[in-house]
């Protein structure tokens, strides 16, 4: 296990450094070069100012996502949940470009970061109590997608009477999910959530491993579910709050990522928390790494990558599901 | 060691006042027909959800009060049904059995349950994926997660129901065996020839009560079965005061 955690730290290592060395014009090594000489003083700022925070927000956001998947998956037993699905992150959308429409996130630079927080807190919250109150997983879903379209109505509404083209682009920019810009600052702001966020899921390993055998064997080999249930779905709130808030909406790497690192854990939910962090990571650094080298005119934007090479992912999982005994 | 001791449980529709009593060293088992809350009343006892009226007491705790741990250490349950939602290994499911007893705990088992998979027949099982095993292989794991745990006091929901004769006998026996070692044990069976054949008490469940408590002389239990189930059986004296073999007649 802890071998397959080196090893995806060195793959994630390996395609930070890649992502350094990419740019407008391809790999080129020619800028560390610079900047290990000194020739170039404009090298630094390439790499301290503008693909580091890139990279750093890229590999948080796939950290936080992967882990928070992880995480509802092993909860709710179901190998598609993710934030998205449970309408964490739409809420959070909705709580970012609140802040936005109302021109509060210009004001203050903690608004944009505390609405999306906010927004997912809420959800979250609405979340727990409604699981303390039922004890089946399935009916959560239900709620998270039920939360998840009126989220997606919001939105709809915010567009819908949004006050010029401008403010319009604004919104769908956030909508669409994009590490570009992301500023040392910028990563001040939310990486504290995340990582408090990722700390309560941490704290569940043991449980959500016990969990695999379902609530009512867990709970008589000591398992205190109503404790676990709160810690996993707050500290979703706090982290996938968080990285909407420095990346806006990015899909399906919470569910491709444990999804694909699963086999190398022997399918323990518990022990696969880490793994799906390190991987969700990598494969952010990589999709932002493709958009920045992808030829295109307009700006691709990471989110879209990312929904376009996860949906088709998230479709082949759910067709195989049929092979696998659950319940 | 400390007895388990049930007053008054009753749950709406399903249980009604039932006194209950485990006590180390001792193998009870609970027969009664479907629907006549055998699996309500092994709820209730492993701490499972609440009584609408009584408790259950082990020594002078209130069962449902003790944190999770605590419970899980000092009485282990088998639900009826056998859940396992991610294909996991074999050896990693029986490890989970030893979670109320620390971190490091579950690691080290992982390597240590050959021993309680070698109890249940299936230790050549333990690389193997629980999404791969049959019903009733997957049922003798569960079972070895259970005594995995080493709690004193063992609650088992219908443990041989999926099994072959062979491996009921051998369930049965290492039941007999570990009660003998001091554990106390309490068992739903619906094979009354393996209640008749291996008990040291039989508590006999009618409409949500509990209708009689026997020991298991021949005579007793063919008159019980006739009053609890409505079939007439025919028993055969075995040794020591259990029966050795029971037949129902049509």
């Amino acid at each position: 296990m802890t071998r397959v955690n080196l090893l995806l730290a060195a793959l994630l290592l390996l395609a930070a450094t890649l992502a350094v060395m990419a740019g407008a014009r391809g790999f080129s090594p020619a800028l560390l070069a610079d900047w290990v000489s000194g020739r170039d003083p404009a090298a630094a700022i390439i790499l301290f100012d503008i693909r580091l925070p890139r990279i750093f927000a890229a590999a948080s956001v796939g950290a936080a996502l992967g882990l928070c998947g992880a995480g509802l998956q092993a909860l709710t037993r179901n190998p598609l949940a993710e934030p998205g699905i449970l309408g964490v992150s739409a809420a959070a959308t909705l709580g970012a470009t609140l802040t936005l429409y109302f021109g509060l996130a210009a004001a203050w630079s903690w608004a944009l970061p505390l609405g999306a927080i906010g927004g997912a807190g809420l959800v979250t919250a609405l979340l727990a109590s409604a699981a303390v109150r039922t004890r089946g997983m399935a009916t959560l879903i239900l709620i998270g997608v039920g939360l998840s379209s009126l989220a997606g109505a919001a939105m709809a509404l915010i567009l819908n009477f949004a006050p010029n083209p401008f403010s319009l682009s604004d919104l769908v920019n956030w909508t669409l999910g994009s590490v570009a810009n992301r500023s040392l600052a910028d990563l001040g702001l939310t990486l504290p959530f995340m990582v408090a966020g990722a700390a309560m899921l941490l704290t569940q390993r043991r449980s959500l491993s016990l969990l695999a055998i379902g609530e009512e064997a867990a709970s008589a080999h000591g398992l205190d579910f109503r404790r676990t249930q709160i810690a996993v779905v707050v500290g979703t709130g706090l982290a996938t709050g968080a990285s909407v808030a420095l990346a806006g909406a990015v899909g399906f790497v919470g569910i491709v990522a444990p999804h694909v690192v699963r086999p190398w854990v022997g399918h323990d939910p518990g022990r696969a928390l880490v793994p799906a962090a390190l991987a969700g990571a990598a494969m952010l650094i990589v999709a932002d790494m493709l958009v920045r080298l992808l030829p295109t005119d307009t700006e691709l934007r990471l989110g879209v990558v990312a929904a376009l090479a996860g949906a088709p992912i998230f479709l082949l999982i759910a067709l195989r599901r049929g092979t696998v005994r659950h319940d | 060691m400390t007895e388990l001791i049930a007053k008054g449980l009753t749950l709406a529709d399903r249980l009604v006042d039932a006194e209950f009593r485990l006590s180390p060293g001792e193998l009870v088992v609970i027969v009664g027909p479907n629907g006549s809350g055998k699996s309500s009343l092994m709820r209730l006892l492993a701490g499972q959800g609440r009584p609408d009226s009584g408790a259950v007491h082990w020594g002078g705790h209130d069962i449902t009060r003790l944190s999770p741990i605590e419970r899980a250490r000092r009485l282990a349950y088998l639900p009826q049904r056998t859940e396992i939602a991610w294909p996991i290994a074999v050896a990693d499911m029986v490890a989970l059995g030893r979670f109320a007893f620390g971190g490091g705990e579950v690691a080290r088992g992982a390597d240590e349950t050959a021993r309680w998979l070698d109890e249940v027949g299936c230790a050549a099982l333990a690389r193997r994926s629980t999404a791969t095993l049959s019903g009733g292989e997957l049922a003798l794991v569960a079972l070895a997660r259970v005594f995995a745990a080493e709690a004193p006091l063992l609650l088992l929901d219908e443990p041989a129901a999926a099994l072959d004769p062979r491996r009921q006998i051998d369930v049965m026996t290492r039941l007999v065996a570990r009660s003998r070692a001091g554990q106390g044990i309490a068992a739903v069976l619906h094979d009354l020839n393996l209640a008749a054949q291996f008990a040291d008490r039989i508590v006999w469940m009618k409409d949500g009560r509990i209708v009689s408590e026997s020991r298991t002389d021949p005579s007793v239990i063919a008159s019980r079965a006739a009053d609890v189930f409505d079939v007439a059986i025919h028993v055969e004296p075995g040794m020591g005061g259990h029966a050795s073999g029971l037949y129902i007649k049509r």
